[in-house]
């Protein structure tokens, strides 16, 4: 409601530019695209102007937010170019290229909760050109390979001119639309380790493919030949700000075996600790709903 | 039997080639040379009074042509049913005082570049004194509401009553006799047609002063019409081309695209197209309009139903575009293929401040069959009948009169039951396999 | 504004374009290429869909600067009214087209499907389709044309 004559002042047009700098006559803000050819460039190109680029992996968020109008970036940097795609498995350690496409993770074969996890993303179109790395920076609920990444204990390589790091990505997300990135940092590698136990990776969206999440669970389960579980990894897409695992489910599987009860228990920690929003897709009792009955169903599929 | 060439041919569509190889013309494939693109800047507010319309800020944007608001708009009202005599006006082409749903159309930003256009509107300042909008029907209806309408309701009035009304026989009579009272409440939320293509024009003025109009409405000369009224210039100046409509549902019957885009050409005198973007497309192009529907039965133990009572509320959004029409055609199509003889029927066309209804395939009806049908299997459920029997033995004849007081024609209800049943095997009982549409005659 | 020089369907094509114009805008306003269409700006729908050294793209989301020295294909590559694909010709003996708006992407994505995988199962032909929306069909119709067009390209095997 309103208390008495309120002037609204509108500038909905169908483009919310702010007051970005505009080159005149050509109607659009941008006034660089950048598409290094090495990542040395890249990195460049990044220390000089940081936060200011807005960096593109496949393209498949960023032109479609440009094209709306929603951001108006002055300067792009495309990494199409930058030679950070690519394979190569290390004594069983997994080293992807950030640009490397979820097509090409999607036809690996070890370890299959990765490449199912991509699978599950957009169409084959999208999927040719979205990016590994791209997949950790999309809005909720997106993100499917992120989830998958999460549960597989993958680690962000980060680089800026001169420097390298790693953050596992346990630790890469910090809120919604933050992450641990710095402003001259780029993602230029995730690696996965070789990972032990049975996974299991499910996505309940509104069409069987092709659609944004409701909610996504990647589930790994560690045991010994006793069936103890010494190890358990759930992490839930589309349930919060970015993908997430939630530990207190993985706590309440730990020394147990999988069963009924212990399933149930999982479950209901999820539901019980996610705080995930509601959208056009799904209410937030409904997400909250569909992250039990998912993360149950999971850990049903692990355990046989 | 003589040779037939079409008839029991497979015939192949005459635009298939033209589809398989991408040649088949869409009218966003239509370009001229020195053509512009329109914008439409649209209300944030779900209902307010526009105090102020600023495009001094857009008009000064370079590239752009201009900026068309209600003081260009010759006639300023959208009305279809005009044309066959429902009024009053209530749709403005473009909002002159007040705004009425969230996405309502203001001002259209005329521009070198689709870009440059969506730029300059963000840069068109209204200003709008927010009014207490009504979301949905119950509210609308509620006492006490906010009246948003210039006739003092809520509701479209149909000859002086707030709904339309069926009044068949006696029904609280009826409900005394009944055996069983069983009620129902259905709804239906509004579906976006979502077509592939969305809403787009392009007008050319021509130097003889003829304006060639590439739209892909589904009513050409609906639109003809309505444009030529608009414009306030005889029909014969507009030179439609349509064509190939890129999935339509019902969705492309409103006159939403052309008037104001050939009041671009006029006034800029070059050629220029709108294309709606998806957005858009799902926010501020009709809807089917949401239904709620309430079910009161009166029936014989023996699956009778020989009374009903229904008041069904339809969210027409803002303004009328076809939903005077689309209640009244519920309220004919609520008994079903069925023979009741006590009906009441108040069907109300209620206007919330949303994003105006119109039609969608079977307009009207389909909300009233899924709420007839489903009662079925309820009344079936509760005098304890399966659903074939329940509708056997209710389904009209020829010679019966509806509700409407129409003499039932063609019924061939039973006909398709019992063919259905035979095409999936399932026993009917005689007495419903000898049945047949001629078999009521009058006492 | 920069140069793009690439391949279209396979003769040499240059285009002046914006820094962040899309190949889809390119192609349609640029070169005239209306087969591929403007859906929803976004690559959900699919109806921009072309070949990118024979791999499916959504023309709508890529950068026309990074179509530079790359393959592009459209339908009008694939097949043309008097020399039609036997894609094209099992999408018409099919009834797989309504409206017309999808077909063209539609008919890409398949000749991509059968480029690489000749027999493809009726799940993989959903898994390949699945990045393509039709308002009109209910895509069953979409889905036989394919498998007709995989027979016939099969020797009827």
């Amino acid at each position: 409601m309103h208390n008495g004559p309120i002037l609204w002042s509108m500038s909905l047009g169908g483009g919310a530019s702010g007051g970005r700098l505009r080159s005149a006559g050509e109607g659009v803000a941008t006034q660089e695209i950048f598409i290094p050819e090495s990542s040395e460039t890249a990195l460049d190109l990044l220390s000089q102007h940081g936060s200011d680029v807005f960096i593109m992996g496949g393209g498949t968020v960023g032109m479609a937010l440009i094209g709306e109008g929603a951001v108006s970036p002055p300067l792009i940097m495309s990494l199409s170019r930058a030679k950070l795609n690519g394979v190569r498995r290390t004594d069983g350690r997994l080293e992807i290229g950030a640009t490397t496409s979820l097509s090409r993770v999607a036809q690996l074969i070890d370890p299959p909760l990765l490449a199912t996890a991509a699978r599950h993303v957009g169409g084959w179109a999208i999927r040719n050109m979205a990016t590994l790395a791209g997949n950790l920076f999309v809005p909720p609920p997106a993100g499917d390979a992120a989830v998958a990444l999460l549960a597989l204990d993958a680690e962000v390589v980060a680089a800026s001119k001169g420097s390298t790091r790693v953050i596992p990505l346990a630790q890469f997300f910090k809120g919604r639309a933050q992450t641990a990135l710095a402003p001259h940092e780029l993602v230029v590698r995730i690696d996965v380790p070789r990972s032990a136990g049975t996974s299991a990776f499910l996505k309940f969206g509104r069409r069987l493919m092709n659609t944004p999440a409701v909610v996504t669970v990647a589930a790994r389960v560690v045991r010994d030949d006793r069936g103890m579980c010494t190890d358990a990894r759930i992490a839930l897409g589309a349930a919060g700000d970015h993908p997430l695992r939630v530990m207190q489910a993985e706590a309440a599987l730990r020394g147990r075996t999988l069963d009924s009860t212990s399933i149930e228990d999982a479950a209901a920690e999820a539901v019980r600790t996610v705080r995930p929003h509601g959208d056009a897709l799904a209410s937030e009792w409904f997400r909250r709903r569909m992250v039990g009955v998912y993360v149950r169903r999971a850990l049903h599929l692990i355990g046989g | 039997m003589k040779q037939l060439g079409i008839v029991g041919q497979s015939v192949r569509r005459r635009d298939g080639i033209g589809h398989v190889t991408g040649q088949t013309q869409f009218v966003d494939d239509v370009t001229y040379p020195n053509m512009l693109w329109l914008r439409m800047v649209r209300s944030p507010a779900a209902r307010g009074l526009i105090r102020r319309i600023d495009t001094s800020r857009a008009e000064a944007y370079p590239g752009v042509a201009t900026v068309v608001t209600w003081k260009d708009v010759p006639n300023n009202w959208y009305t279809i049913l005009c044309l066959i005599g429902v009024e009053p006006n209530d749709e403005p082409v473009l909002a002159q005082e007040e705004v009425m749903w969230q996405g309502e159309p203001i001002a259209a930003v005329v521009a070198e570049t689709e870009t440059i256009a969506r730029e300059a509107a963000a840069l068109v300042r209204v200003d709008i004194e927010p009014l207490p909008a009504v979301r949905d029907v119950f509210e609308a209806l509620a006492p006490g509401a906010p009246i948003i309408k210039k006739w003092g309701t809520n509701t479209f009035m149909y000859e002086g009553m707030p709904m339309r009304r069926v009044r068949f026989g006696d029904v609280d009579k009826a409900f005394a006799e009944a055996d069983h009272i069983i009620e129902g409440s259905y709804q239906v939320t509004p579906y976006e047609h979502a077509p592939l293509e969305t809403q787009a024009c392009v007008v050319k003025p021509e130097p003889d002063g003829r304006l060639t109009i590439h739209s892909n409405t589904q009513a050409l000369y609906f639109t003809m019409d309505n444009t030529a009224i608009i414009l306030k210039v005889p029909s014969h100046r507009l030179h439609m081309i349509g064509g190939t409509v890129g999935g339509g549902f019902g969705g492309k019957v409103d006159v939403v695209t052309e008037p104001v885009t050939a009041i671009a050409a006029m006034k800029t005198g070059r050629p220029v197209k709108w294309r709606w973007t998806r957005a858009e497309e799902f926010q501020a192009s009709s809807t089917s309009g949401g239904w709620r529907m309430e079910y009161t039965d009166g029936v014989k133990n023996d699956g009778r139903i020989i009374a009903r009572k229904v008041r069904a509320l339809h969210d027409a959004g803002a303004y009328h575009r076809h939903s005077p029409y689309g209640v009244t055609k519920h309220s004919a199509n609520l008994q079903g293929p069925y023979y009741i003889p006590n009906v009441w029927v108040d069907a109300y066309c209620v206007y919330t401040n949303r994003q105006p209804a119109s039609a969608l395939r079977g307009f009207g009806v389909t909300p009233a069959s899924f709420a007839a049908e489903v009662q079925m299997d309820r009344i079936a459920n509760t005098v304890g009948l399966d659903p074939w029997a329940i509708r056997f033995i209710n389904a009209y004849r020829n010679g019966q009169t509806k509700a409407i007081r129409k003499k039932v024609e063609d019924a061939t209800l039973i006909e398709t039951l019992q063919a259905a049943a035979k095409l999936v095997n399932h026993p009917l009982p005689e007495k419903f396999l000898a049945m047949h549409s001629n078999d009521w005659k009058e006492a | 504004m920069r140069m793009v020089s690439f391949t279209l369907n396979g003769k040499p094509a240059v285009a002046l374009v914006g820094l962040v114009e899309s190949l889809r805008d390119v192609l349609r306003e640029q070169l005239h290429v209306h087969s591929v269409k403007a859906g929803c700006g976004q690559g959900g729908c699919g109806s921009c869909t072309v070949l990118m050294d024979g791999e499916p793209i959504v023309s709508c989301l890529l950068s026309a600067a990074l179509a530079e020295g790359r393959e592009i294909t459209t339908v009008d590559g694939i097949g043309t009214p008097t020399s039609l694909h036997p894609l094209q010709q099992a999408f018409y003996d099919n009834f797989a087209a309504q409206c017309g708006f999808c077909t063209a992407g539609m008919i890409t994505v398949a000749k991509a499907l059968l480029d690489h995988n000749p027999h493809p199962t009726r799940a993989e032909i959903l898994e390949a389709l699945s990045g393509n929306l039709c308002r009109c069909t209910g895509y069953l119709p979409i889905i036989r044309a394919i498998e007709d067009a995989a027979a016939r390209m099969d020797g009827g095997r």
